[in-house]
């Protein structure tokens, strides 16, 4: 529902972030050791991830070397999506390699990981709608909490127009193979 | 401006910045910064005539008391918000420290350009529940200033509006200042 246009405003309603301030916060080493995102020009700090999480990304990573070339698999990675948003994935799949130490931008993403252990909400609605709007094609959640792994992709729009759910154990397709995985 | 329906639930799961967090990002960036309950804000980059504007008021209170008159001033409402001031005067000389705390504060002072919105609702509320007991905002728009004072229940009971070019009575002494 939209909100009426409020002249005095209680809530701060502050000046959003740029990307570029962002980044150069980032570079000047302002966040130190803290982890810390971009939304909508908001600065939004996240929790440092715990054993589980840090398990399953590494689970993620090497099950997906063993169908992806090694050159094209990155982990806890920063992605462009545009309009003052930069996040941060658990893993991800390039279209093809790319060289040099910047943040992504979304057309070189073929498949984004988020591990959701504490996440979740945030995982499955904003970054979701974040990561098709940028247009990246495939997107999956791994909910430790069910059990499964939550498939997005064909992005139209933003939103993703396929979605499925995945158990873990069952095989799981990963796009731009004629592969499989299982997370488990 | 209407502000468009959100897709997603809003952000909860965010651990907050503390104050010392908020000290280190702010030394290693030139961007002026808030902190609104743990959050990280960037203030607007101040204008010419708003810095100008600032610059005058500033100095006709260190006219009065050289040591009461500070400018840009962080204020430490809580544990987790750090508000930057224009102006500030307050009751008794300070001591240097990292940022004022409201009862040292006499009287907020905000000049607002684009954030006349912020300033009247947002930053006053939050002055007044911290008992700064006078506030005002200079508002360049309509050359007026709005005076707020006499806390009530964490909020301003008085609100008067007095004309650039009219006296502005300094709370804490016998002197009056004129904004144009």
């Amino acid at each position: 529902m939209n909100k009426p246009a409020s002249f005095l405003s209680v809530v701060s309603s502050p000046a959003r972030f740029t990307t570029v301030e962002f980044l150069r916060m980032c570079d000047a080493g302002a966040f130190g050791d803290m982890y810390v995102e971009l939304v909508d020009g908001e600065l939004e700090r996240m929790p440092p991830p715990g054993n589980e999480h840090g398990r399953r990304q590494m689970m993620v990573g090497v099950r997906l070397s063993r169908v992806i070339a090694e050159e094209l698999l990155r982990g806890d990675v920063g992605i462009d999506l545009g309009n003052d948003t930069v996040l941060g994935c658990d893993a991800a799949v390039l279209v093809a390699p790319v060289v040099g130490n910047r943040i992504l931008q979304p057309d070189e993403v073929a498949l984004v990981v988020e591990v959701a252990e504490t996440t979740r909400s945030r995982d499955m609605d904003m970054k979701r709608v974040k990561y098709s709007s940028a247009g990246i094609a495939s997107y999956w959640v791994i909910d430790g909490e069910r059990s499964v792994v939550h498939v997005w992709s064909e992005p139209v729009n933003g939103d993703y127009a396929q979605i499925s759910t995945v158990r873990f154990g069952e095989p799981l397709a990963v796009p731009g193979t004629d592969q499989t995985i299982v997370i488990d | 401006m209407n502000n468009p329906a959100a897709l997603y639930a809003p952000a909860s799961l965010n651990v907050r910045f503390s104050v010392a967090e908020y000290v280190a990002v702010c030394e290693a960036t030139d961007m002026r910064l808030e902190l609104v309950d743990g959050e990280l804000q960037r203030m607007s980059p101040a204008r010419n005539a708003h810095a100008t504007r600032q610059g005058d008021i500033y100095a006709m209170l260190r006219a009065i008391d050289r040591s009461r008159a500070k400018v840009e001033a962080g204020i430490q409402l809580d544990e987790n918000t750090v508000l930057g001031c224009d102006v500030a005067w307050l009751h008794a000389a300070a001591q240097q420290a990292d940022f004022l705390r409201p009862e040292q504060v006499a009287l907020a002072i905000e000049v607002s350009d684009t954030t006349l919105g912020r300033d009247l609702g947002f930053k006053r509320q939050r002055y007044a529940a911290a008992g700064i007991a006078h506030y005002w905002v200079v508002d360049a728009g309509r050359s007026v200033v709005h005076v707020y004072s006499d806390l009530v229940d964490g909020d301003y009971a008085q609100i008067s509006t007095v004309r650039f070019g009219e006296p502005l009575a300094v709370p804490g002494t016998d002197q009056t200042i004129v904004i144009e």
